[in-house]
């Protein structure tokens, strides 16, 4: 690991709840869309995160003797495959032929608790980033 | 009296690599806070530096006071390295991640302030070897 590759660590956790915030964001703003080009509603969107393993020697490193490796890194922003809400709106034009209409599967409680996790998380690396940060200064500081 | 002019600096350096180590381990703890099945890992320094200097448990040396006692002194403490481990065995959530967010802030502080002080010896070491030297 380099001088300040723990930067890079931070920013990952950092690109990565910023992502899970645009994907929040996107389920919130179309948490009434009935018409997607693939036809039907708008499909819930969540972001699954796994570790960031870049190369062989971190891999091995990590399964030989559990070492800090590089991050995290977003896997896959997988669709919710939950029913759709019905809702009864026979005048809709996008009611099938019983009146009901098809809305997102989307919780806008569960959308918020999400968001608010991942600012907490997108904080805790900022701090986490500071604190490298400060100390990588320190260091340089040494015999002055 | 030369040859471990520096012996102090070293091993305040040996703290100071540690934790660095510890600053990263924890902010990749903190990065993959939401990463399902990851486990939290943490760094082992002092215990084994403890064991090295055979200072573990209540802090007083034993005495050598003659040749032929044993000492606690373990090891030397130059050749202790500082050791990641893993606890696979908790899990804090459902997920299968073991990360305590509360923990790691707790430590990342604690890791800061501790490298803080490290700095601040290595710097007045440097600055007693610089007033020694220029005694004229």
């Amino acid at each position: 690991m380099g001088f300040l590759s723990g930067m890079d660590i931070s920013a990952s956790g950092l690109t990565a709840q910023r992502l899970r915030m645009d994907v929040i964001s996107e389920n919130i703003a179309n948490v009434d869309t009935t018409r997607t080009v693939d036809g039907g509603p708008y499909t819930r969107k969540y972001v699954v995160l796994e570790e960031r393993k870049d190369n062989f020697s971190d891999v091995l490193k990590s399964s030989a003797e559990a070492g800090a490796t590089g991050g995290v890194r977003v896997s896959e922003i997988g669709k919710d495959t939950s029913a759709y809400n019905l809702v009864y709106d026979p005048d809709n034009p996008d009611a099938n032929a019983d009146g009901y209409v098809q809305y997102p599967n989307v919780d806008m409680t569960q959308e918020m608790t999400d968001m608010i996790s991942a600012y907490r998380s997108y904080e805790a690396n900022v701090t986490a980033f500071s604190a490298y940060k400060d100390m990588a200064v320190k260091t340089l500081e040494i015999g002055t | 009296m030369l040859d471990n002019l520096f012996s102090s600096v070293d091993l305040l350096e040996k703290g100071s690599s540690a934790s660095w180590l510890r600053n990263e381990v924890i902010s990749n703890n903190i990065a993959n806070v939401d990463t399902p099945g990851y486990k939290a890992s943490e760094v082992k320094f002092e215990d084994l530096m403890a064991a090295a200097a055979g200072t573990e448990g209540s802090g007083l040396k034993m005495a050598v006071t003659n040749a032929k006692h044993i000492s606690a002194q373990s090891g030397d403490l130059s050749d202790v390295e500082a050791q990641v481990v893993t606890d696979r065995s908790t899990s804090e959530r459902l997920d299968g991640n073991n990360v305590d967010v509360e923990h790691e802030m707790s430590e990342l502080a604690k890791n800061s302030i501790e490298y803080y002080t490290l700095m601040s010896k290595v710097n007045s070491e440097f600055r007693k070897l610089d007033s020694a030297i220029k005694v004229t």
